[in-house]
C-alpha cells in the first residue's frame, strides 16, 4: 500500500473510531449493498461557493479489495462509468476527468482498462454569478458502474453535497484532491508530435515514441473509447529512455474512420502497486493532409 | 526542456520513416491480448461441440440455412437484464423462421449439467453447446456475455458484435435497436447486412487461467 493509500486508510479508521470529527454538511456516502463491493461519494475541493468562481467536484469511488470498475474505455469487456451531474440552475460542468487507468489482464487474453481500490474522478464546476451569499446549493451526481471480480454486479448511487455559497471560497480536502489532480494524465498537446501514421488496410496503422526521464518498466498503450474503430497489434518497444509504440485502427465492418481524433494514454510505472504515470495523446484518425484539404474545402 | 525534446521528435520522424514498423524482440503486448476473430464476410470458423442432451452440434451441419450464434452466461447480470428485455422471444421470433441459434458458454467453471439447468430456468428452447474448454470462443474472440455472431446460408459471418445499443439498460424500449434482429430482416430479404459490427457489451466471457 502506498503512502497515499495509507494515508487515506489511517484517516478512514479514525473517523470510523470517532476520533476526528466529520467535514461541516458531509456528503452521502451511499453504503454498500448486500453484495455490492464499491461505495461512492461527491467531495468538493472547496468549503464555500463563491460567485462565479469555479471549482472542482470529486465522485470518490472505493472497491473492495480483488474487485475493480472500468475506465471510459472499458477494454474487451466490462461496462464504463458514468457520472450524471444535476446541479443547481445556472451552475455549469465540464467534462469528466478520468485518473489515469490500470490494464487489467483477465483469464483468456482479455484486456481491460479500470481501477483498483480507489478512484476519485473530478469535474470542474462553474457557478453563476448571481448566487445569494448564505444559501445552501446542493450538488447532485448519479454514478453508474460495473464491478467486476469473477462475477460482474452493476452498480450505481445518486450522491449529494450541500455547500453554502459565501464571498469566499475556502479550500477543502486538499490532499485529497490533490492526490487525484495529480493522478490525471498529462495531455501531451498539439505540437512537435513523435507520431507517424500510414493508411493500412481500411484504417490506419501508427506509430508514436515517447521519451522519458529514466527507463520505466512497465508501459503501456491504452486505446481510447470509440464506437465505430478498434485497435489491433499493439506493441511496445523499449530501448533506454524511448519507448516505440505501434499500433492499428480499423473501423468496425460497416464503420468509417471517425473524423476526430481520439485520446489516448500511454501509462508508465517501475511497479505494478505503484500508480502509473500517464500521458494523453490525441490521435487522429486522418491523416493531415486529408485533414487541411477538408479545412480548406469547408467540410466538417 | 521544450526545444531539445522537439529537435529529438523530429529526428526520430525522420529515421522512423525508414525503419519497419516491427522489429524481433519487440515487447509485444498484443501478445497478451484476444487476437480480432474472424473476418466480416469470411467464412465463420468451424466447429463442433456438445449440447445440453450430449448431442454433438456441428456448425457444418447448417449450411443452407442462416446462424446465430449467443454466447451467453447465466450468472452475468447484464446478460440476465437482456434476457428480461426479450432474449428468449427473439430468438423464437427467429427460429419459427428457420434461424438456427445456438446459445455457446465458454465458463470454465461450467459443466453440461450447470448449462442445462440454466437453459430449464431461463426457459431456452435452443441448443446451449460447451465450450467450457475456450476453443470456440477464443477463435472468435468472443470476450463478452453476450456477444452475438451472425452467420449467413453460405457460412460467411455477415454480423458480430452487441445485441443491441443498450448496454446500460436504461433506453426506451420503442428507443432500442436489435442489431442482430435488424441483421436477420436484412438477410432474409436478401439484402446486405448495413451494419455487420459493433462493439459488443457485457461482463466477461469467464475464461480458464
Amino acid at each position: 500500500m502506498n503512502e497515499a493509500m495509507r494515508l487515506i486508510a489511517v484517516a478512514t479508521l479514525l473517523l470510523a473510531a470517532g476520533l476526528v470529527a466529520p467535514p461541516p454538511r458531509a456528503t452521502n456516502a451511499r453504503p454498500p449493498e448486500i453484495g455490492g463491493k464499491v461505495s461512492a461519494e461527491l467531495r468538493s475541493d472547496v468549503s464555500s461557493i463563491q460567485p462565479g468562481k469555479p471549482f472542482t467536484l470529486g465522485v470518490r469511488f472505493k472497491i473492495a479489495p480483488k474487485w475493480h470498475i472500468y475506465w471510459k474505455n472499458p477494454g474487451d469487456s466490462g461496462i464504463s462509468t458514468e457520472v450524471k451531474f444535476d446541479l443547481p440552475p445556472g451552475f455549469k460542468v465540464d467534462e469528466l476527468r478520468f485518473p489515469t487507468p490500470r490494464v487489467l489482464r483477465l483469464p483468456g487474453q482479455i484486456t481491460c482498462y479500470g481501477y483498483e481500490g480507489e478512484v476519485m474522478l473530478l469535474a470542474t464546476v462553474t457557478p453563476p454569478e448571481g448566487l445569494s451569499s448564505g444559501s445552501v446549493q446542493k450538488m447532485k451526481a448519479r454514478a453508474d458502474w460495473l464491478e467486476c471480480e469473477e462475477a460482474c454486479v452493476p452498480g450505481n448511487a445518486d450522491v449529494t453535497l450541500e455547500l453554502p455559497v459565501s464571498d469566499r471560497a475556502p479550500p477543502a480536502n486538499q490532499e485529497l484532491f490533490q492526490v487525484w489532480s495529480q493522478r490525471m494524465p498529462a495531455h501531451m498537446g498539439p505540437g512537435p508530435w513523435p507520431l507517424m501514421s500510414r493508411p493500412s488496410g481500411k484504417g490506419r496503422a501508427y506509430e508514436l515514441q515517447v521519451h522519458w526521464k529514466g527507463a520505466p518498466k512497465i508501459v503501456e498503450f491504452i486505446p481510447g473509447p470509440s464506437d465505430d474503430v478498434s485497435f489491433h497489434d499493439i506493441k511496445v518497444q523499449a530501448d533506454g529512455n524511448k519507448s516505440t509504440i505501434t499500433f492499428r485502427v480499423e473501423p468496425l465492418g460497416g464503420h468509417t474512420m471517425p473524423t476526430s481524433p481520439i485520446r489516448c494514454v500511454v501509462i508508465a510505472s517501475n511497479h505494478e502497486e505503484v500508480p502509473p504515470t500517464g500521458l494523453s495523446f490525441d490521435i487522429p484518425m486522418a491523416d493531415a493532409a486529408s485533414l487541411s484539404s477538408s479545412k480548406s474545402s469547408g467540410k466538417p | 526542456m521544450r526545444k531539445s525534446l522537439a529537435a529529438v521528435f523530429v529526428v526520430a520522424l525522420v529515421g522512423a520513416m525508414t525503419v519497419a514498423f516491427a522489429r524481433p524482440g519487440d515487447k509485444d503486448a498484443s501478445k497478451g491480448a484476444m487476437a480480432g476473430g474472424p473476418a466480416i464476410g469470411k467464412p465463420a470458423p468451424a466447429f463442433a461441440l456438445q449440447d445440453q442432451n450430449g448431442k454433438t452440434v456441428n456448425l457444418s451441419d447448417n449450411t443452407g440455412k442462416v446462424v446465430v450464434l449467443e454466447w451467453f452466461n447465466d450468472e452475468c447480470p447484464i446478460d440476465m437484464r437482456v434476457y428480461d428485455d426479450g432474449m428468449n422471444e427473439w430468438a423464437k421470433k427467429w427460429t419459427d423462421q428457420g434461424v438456427v441459434w445456438l446459445a455457446i458458454d465458454s465458463s470454465s467453471t461450467h459443466d453440461t449439467a450447470h448449462m442445462k439447468a440454466a437453459g430449464e430456468k431461463l426457459k431456452m428452447d435452443r441448443p446451449i453447446l460447451n465450450d467450457a474448454s475456450g476453443k470456440v470462443g477464443h477463435e472468435y474472440a468472443a470476450t463478452n456475455t453476450p456477444h452475438m455472431y451472425v452467420i449467413d446460408q453460405q457460412g460467411t459471418l455477415v454480423y458480430k458484435g452487441a445485441i443491441d445499443d443498450n448496454p446500460r439498460g436504461n433506453k426506451a424500449k420503442g428507443e432500442v435497436t436489435n442489431y442482430v434482429d435488424k441483421a436477420l430482416t436484412e438477410l432474409m430479404a436478401g439484402k446486405p447486412v448495413s451494419q455487420p459490427e459493433t462493439k459488443a457489451y457485457g461482463c466477461t466471457v469467464k475464461y480458464g487461467k
